[in-house]
C-alpha cells in the first residue's frame, strides 16, 4: 500500500514536472536559438573578420586583433572612453540608489497632493532611455542655451557658493560632480523608486507599531525596521542600476560600440569590445551582488 | 505634573510634524521641478516662433504662439506613417511579450521540476546581458534566418549552402514578432519576473479548487490564474509598449528602410537635420523643429500614462515585487 502511494506520488511528480516544461518550452525554445546561439556565435565573430556579402558573410580568422586594434589606434582610447564608459556611471549607482529609497520613503507617507508627486516622480519611467532624453542631452542642457533656468543646473553656481562657504576643494569637487549629474540621477531612478514603494507596501504596518509601543524612534525604526526589510529590494535596486548603467546609450563606450559597427562597418571590432567590455561590467555586477547579498535579510514568510 | 510634561511632548512631537512637512513639500517641489523641466522646455520651444529663441528677454512664455515647428516637425518625421507603425510594433509585442511572459512566469512560479532553479537563473542571465552584445549576430541571424536549424537541415541534405534556404527578415515586423513571442525581446526577463513573482502570490487553493472542478492545467490557467493576475497584465503592458515606443537603436538595426516607427523618424529627422549628429550647429530653426518633434513623439505616450497612471502605479504596487 505504502509502496503503492509513492509510486502514484512519483508519478504526479511526473506529470507536475512535465506540465512545467510545458509551460516554459516556448521560451525555452526562444532561449536556446535566439539567445544562447547569439551569444555563442558573437564569441565566435570577437576573433573573425567579417564582411557582408549578397551570398552571405565573409570570415577570415584574425586572433586577438579586434580586441586591441583599438588601443594600439588610439593611445587615449582607454582613458576617452573605456574608463569613463565603466567608471563615471558606476559611481552614480550609490547615490542613486540612497536618492530613490529616500523619495520613496517620503512618496509613502500620507500627505496632500501625492497622487500627482507619485504621477511625476514615475513620469521618468516612460520617457527614460528614449530618444528624447537624448535629445534633451543634445540640445536641452546645452551650454549654448544658458538662460537663467538652465544656470540652476550648472554647476558653477554651486561651486561658487561652495568655495565661498571656504569648503576644502576635494568635498567642492564631489558636490560639483553630483550637481553636475542630478538630472541624469533622477531621471534614471524612476524604477527603483517604483521597486522600493512597491516594497516598502509590503512591509506589514503591525511591526511599526509594535517598535512604537516599545518607544523605538523614527529614525532607529528605520534602520532596524525599513533598511532590514527592505534590502532584498536594495539588492535588486543595485543591481538593476548597474545594469542600466553599463547598458545605457549615453554611456561613451556603448556609443563607441554602436558608431564602429553603424558609422564605420567595423562588425568583428565591435562584437570583440562589446564582448569584452560586457564581461567586465558583469564582473563588476557579481562583485556587487556578492558584497551586497552578504547584508540581505530574507522573511521567509511563504 | 505628568500631564504638563506629556503634554510638552506633544508639542514638540507637532512641530517636528510640521517642520517635516514644510520640508518635504519643498523637496518635492525642487525634485519635481527637475523633471519636469525638461518637459516645459519642450512644450515652451515647441510653439515659440524661431525668432524668440535668441531674444533674451524671452525665457518661458514666448511673445505669441505659432504652429510652424509642429508642422514642419510632423512633416520631417512623416508622423501618420510613423505612429501607424509605432503603434502596430507596440501593441503587437506587448500583447506577444504578456502572452509568453505570463506562461513562462506562471511555469517557474507553480510547478516543480528539477531544472527549475538552474533555468530561472538563465532567464536572469538574460536581463544581466544587454541585447547590444548580442545584437550583431542576432542581426546575421535574420538577414539569413535559418528557422530554427530547419534550413540548416534541408542544406545538409540536399548538400546546397543553408543561406539558399534562408529567408532575409530584415525590414520586416518579423525581426521583432519573433523574439518576443519566444520570451527573449525587449526586457522580456523582467516581464517573466514580475509575472512569477504575481504568481507566486496567489493562494495555493485557488488551483486545488479548480482541480476539483475538473479543470486540466492549461484551463486551471486561463480561467482562474490569469484573471487573477489582471493588473501585472496591465502594468507589462504598459511598460512593454512604452519601452518599445522609445526604442530606437534595435529598431534602427532591424528595421532600417520599411516600417520605421516614430522614434527612428525623429532621430532620422533630427540626424537629417544636423547633418552629422556629432556636429551640433545650434540654429533655432532645427532647435525648434527638434523640441516640436519631440513634443509630437512624447504626446501619445504621455497622454496614455495621464489616463492609465493610476492603475499603473497600483499595478506595480499590488504586483508585489520582492527581491
Amino acid at each position: 500500500m505504502a509502496k503503492k502511494r509513492k509510486h502514484k506520488g512519483g508519478q504526479m511528480q511526473r506529470r507536475e514536472a512535465r506540465t512545467g516544461y510545458a509551460f516554459i518550452s516556448i521560451w525555452l525554445i526562444g532561449f536556446i536559438f535566439l539567445f544562447l546561439r547569439p551569444l555563442c556565435m558573437s564569441f565566435y565573430y570577437a576573433f573573425q573578420e567579417m564582411k557582408v556579402t549578397q551570398e552571405g558573410m565573409v570570415y577570415t580568422y584574425v586572433g586577438i586583433k579586434n580586441f586591441i586594434y583599438k588601443f594600439q589606434e588610439d593611445i587615449y582610447f582607454f582613458g576617452s572612453t573605456v574608463w569613463p564608459g565603466l567608471s563615471k556611471f558606476v559611481i552614480r549607482t550609490p547615490i542613486c540608489v540612497i536618492l530613490s529609497l529616500f523619495i520613496a520613503i517620503v512618496l509613502n507617507q500620507k500627505f496632500h497632493g501625492r497622487t500627482v508627486a507619485r504621477a511625476v516622480f514615475f513620469l521618468p519611467v516612460i520617457i527614460t532611455s528614449g530618444i528624447v532624453v537624448q535629445l534633451l542631452r543634445e540640445y536641452g542642457m546645452d551650454t549654448s542655451m544658458e538662460t537663467e533656468n538652465t544656470y540652476l543646473f550648472a554647476s558653477n553656481g554651486i561651486a561658487e557658493i561652495l568655495a565661498n562657504a571656504g569648503l576644502p576643494q576635494i568635498i567642492q569637487d564631489i558636490f560639483t560632480d553630483i550637481s553636475d549629474q542630478i538630472f541624469d540621477i533622477i531621471w534614471m531612478s524612476g524604477i527603483q523608486i517604483l521597486l522600493y514603494l512597491s516594497g516598502l507596501q509590503g512591509i506589514p504596518a503591525s511591526e511599526y507599531e509594535a517598535a512604537k509601543i516599545e518607544g523605538a524612534t523614527a529614525w532607529e525604526c528605520f534602520w532596524k525596521i525599513t533598511w532590514v526589510r527592505i534590502s532584498p529590494i536594495t539588492l535588486v535596486v543595485l543591481v538593476y542600476t548597474l545594469i542600466d548603467a553599463f547598458t545605457d546609450v549615453a554611456n561613451p563606450m556603448i556609443k563607441f560600440i554602436f558608431e564602429e559597427y553603424q558609422l564605420r562597418g567595423n562588425l568583428g571590432g565591435s562584437t570583440a569590445l562589446g564582448l569584452a567590455y560586457c564581461l567586465v561590467a558583469f564582473l563588476i555586477i557579481i562583485i556587487a551582488y556578492a558584497i551586497a547579498s552578504k547584508h540581505v535579510f530574507y522573511v521567509n514568510d511563504n | 505634573m505628568k500631564k504638563g510634561k506629556m503634554f510638552g511632548r506633544q508639542r514638540l512631537h507637532k512641530l517636528t510634524r510640521m517642520l517635516w512637512s514644510i520640508a518635504r513639500f519643498f523637496l518635492i517641489f525642487g525634485l519635481s521641478f527637475v523633471i519636469l523641466f525638461p518637459l516645459l522646455q519642450i512644450l515652451s520651444k515647441a510653439f515659440m516662433p524661431i525668432g524668440q529663441f535668441l531674444d533674451t528677454s524671452v525665457v518661458w512664455i514666448p511673445k505669441s504662439l505659432t504652429l510652424n515647428n509642429v508642422r514642419s516637425a510632423m512633416s520631417f518625421m512623416e508622423y501618420g506613417s510613423g505612429i501607424w507603425n509605432s503603434l502596430v510594433l507596440c501593441i503587437g509585442c506587448a500583447a506577444l511579450q504578456i502572452f509568453t511572459c505570463a506562461m513562462t512566469g506562471y511555469g517557474f512560479a507553480r510547478f516543480r521540476f528539477r531544472l527549475r532553479e538552474p533555468l530561472f537563473l538563465l532567464v536572469l542571465l538574460t536581463i544581466i546581458i544587454p541585447t547590444q552584445i548580442i545584437f550583431l549576430p542576432t542581426y546575421v541571424q535574420y538577414r539569413f534566418f535559418d528557422f530554427f536549424g530547419v534550413s540548416r537541415i534541408l542544406g545538409m541534405v540536399t548538400g546546397q549552402d543553408y543561406t539558399v534556404f534562408a529567408k532575409n527578415l530584415i525590414d520586416t515586423r518579423w525581426t521583432f514578432w519573433i523574439p518576443t513571442f519566444f520570451g527573449v525581446g525587449i526586457r522580456s526577463g523582467v516581464f517573466i519576473y514580475l509575472f512569477r513573482q504575481c504568481f507566486r502570490n496567489l493562494p495555493k487553493e485557488l488551483e486545488e479548487s479548480a482541480k476539483i472542478d475538473g479543470c486540466n492545467a492549461v484551463m486551471t490557467y486561463i480561467k482562474v490564474m490569469l484573471p487573477n493576475a489582471k493588473s501585472t497584465i496591465l502594468t507589462v503592458f504598459l511598460f512593454s509598449f512604452v519601452w518599445h515606443w522609445n526604442e530606437y537603436i534595435l529598431v534602427r538595426t532591424y528595421l532600417p528602410q520599411n516600417h520605421q516607427p516614430l522614434a527612428l523618424k525623429l532621430k532620422l529627422a533630427t540626424e537629417l537635420m544636423v547633418g552629422n549628429a556629432a556636429v551640433r550647429v545650434n540654429i533655432p530653426a532645427q532647435m525648434g523643429i527638434t523640441y516640436a518633434g519631440a513634443l509630437m513623439f512624447i504626446l501619445p505616450v504621455l497622454a496614455i500614462y495621464i489616463v492609465a497612471q493610476k492603475w499603473f502605479v497600483e499595478g506595480v504596487e499590488s504586483s508585489g515585487i520582492k527581491g
